[in-house]
């Protein structure tokens, strides 16, 4: 064992935890190295001082204002604690918690659904704008058919039109006055009985009838505006009366149906 | 509550249950006081420093983590007595001249064995940082290990400082003081 090795261990004071051949090696040394010895008994001597420092006791108001401390701490906690919401209060936040995600929940199905209705209802519009559009070009091209049956089916298809632009029914009234085939100009004007409220319709039909030879459609064309009751037909009903070149099953047509409109 | 650890007490201190730090108190004030006073020397900032350890302890009970108390504690005081030293150094309220002077009247009054005196004279030569762990160590008995939990240290860093601590304790005692009495 060496001074340094001594010195640390005499430092450390830890003599009484060394195991018997390390005392007996200590003790070996001690005995030989005055300065080691030295050192121990200073160090012995130091520890013994520190050991006679007796505890100092503090005063009782140490302990007193422990206690004053103690009983605010104790008050602050009581404040804090009345503003926290209690464990009972706890549920209630929990179910207004679950409500209130019910509700946003809620409200957003509504919204979305508000929203995809508007979106479906612009859509079909559009949709039925384009439907609108498809019968119309279908209806004008096949109007120009060289054949009369398609020519037919076309004035059919326009009478399915609920609410056909201008262009369709100046085909229409042209296809009435002009069309090679009675069978269309029936057709056509039968359609265009349909859209009797149109005024533009009313005044065609009007002057069909001043202008019309064929007894077919002569017929036809009176019936009509008795129908939709078009008083300004009456002057030209009455001038077919008076021409004697009129047929007379068309006079007798005449006179029974103005009745109705006088 | 008188058999519970420490540890068990804090855990109820840290549930709100205020109360339960009397037993804390009355376990550690005395030691926590002895600390201060023989890192400060001055009664009243002894006190002070006591109070503010316990109140601290209450304050920041949320914390606790589950450690040894009494070195939490225990590095609570450290550190309020090394801000109380950072003071004093600022301040500069009191020198080297004026400290021998307090303690000699302390001493005069309450401790009148002349080998106290002589290594309380030596214990003021010290660093802060030496000063404190002679005091944890040799003077209120605290292992090694809790010291370097204390001071956030390694158990043989510990034993180094201490070692070396011990030496300029003992230098600086026997330097003021005659050899015969060996």
């Amino acid at each position: 064992m060496n001074c340094k090795e001594v010195k640390y261990l005499i430092t450390d004071y830890q003599y009484d935890k060394m195991d018997k051949e390390r005392q007996m090696l200590f003790e070996k040394h001690l005995k030989h190295c005055s300065s080691c010895s030295q050192t121990y008994q200073e160090f012995v001597h130091l520890i013994n001082t520190i050991n006679q420092v007796q505890e100092e006791i503090p005063d009782k108001d140490l302990e007193l204002a422990f206690d004053v401390m103690l009983n605010k701490e104790k008050e602050v906690l009581g404040m804090s604690k009345s503003i926290v919401l209690k464990p009972k209060n706890k549920v209630f936040k929990s179910i207004l918690q679950v409500a209130a995600t019910l509700l946003l929940m809620i409200s957003c199905y509504l919204l979305g659904n508000y929203k995809s209705n508007i979106s479906k209802a612009n859509e079909i519009v559009t949709l039925k704008q384009e439907k609108t559009e498809l019968q119309t070009i279908a209806t004008l091209s096949l109007m120009e058919n060289e054949s009369a049956s398609k020519r037919l089916q076309a004035v059919s298809y326009a009478k399915t039109i609920t609410k056909p632009d201008n262009e369709i029914l100046k085909v229409l009234i042209a296809k009435m006055n002009t069309d090679k085939h009675t069978n269309v100009r029936l057709a056509a004007a039968n359609a265009l009985s349909k859209f009797a409220e149109n005024n533009n319709v009313r005044e065609a039909l009007v002057r069909a009838l001043e202008i019309e030879e064929n007894a077919n459609m002569q017929i036809e064309l009176i019936q009509i505006l008795v129908d939709i009751e078009e008083k300004r037909a009456i002057p030209t009903m009455k001038k077919l009366l008076q021409n004697t070149e009129t047929p007379t099953y068309i006079k007798d047509q005449i006179n029974s149906e103005l009745k109705q409109i006088i | 509550m008188e058999n519970l650890t420490d540890e068990e007490l804090m855990e109820l201190v840290k549930g709100d249950d205020l109360d339960v730090m009397r037993y804390l108190f009355r376990r550690y004030h005395i030691k926590i006081y002895n600390f201060c006073f023989q890192m400060t020397r001055d009664k009243d900032i002894s006190k002070d420093i006591t109070q503010d350890v316990f109140y601290k302890v209450l304050k920041h009970r949320e914390t606790y983590r589950q450690s040894k108390f009494s070195s939490w504690i225990y590095a609570i005081a450290r550190n309020l007595c090394k801000d109380y030293y950072k003071i004093l150094n600022k301040t500069k309220q009191l020198d080297d001249r004026d400290l021998k002077y307090r303690c000699e009247i302390d001493e005069n009054k309450s401790e009148p064995l002349g080998n106290i005196k002589q290594l309380n004279f030596a214990l003021n030569q010290l660093k802060h940082s030496d000063r404190e762990l002679i005091v944890m160590g040799k003077y209120q008995g605290l292992k090694y290990q809790e010291i370097a939990e204390i001071t956030n240290s390694t158990l043989v860093a510990v034993k180094t400082k201490m070692h070396r601590a011990m030496q300029k304790l003992k230098d600086s005692y026997f330097l003021n003081t005659e050899r015969h009495e060996l």
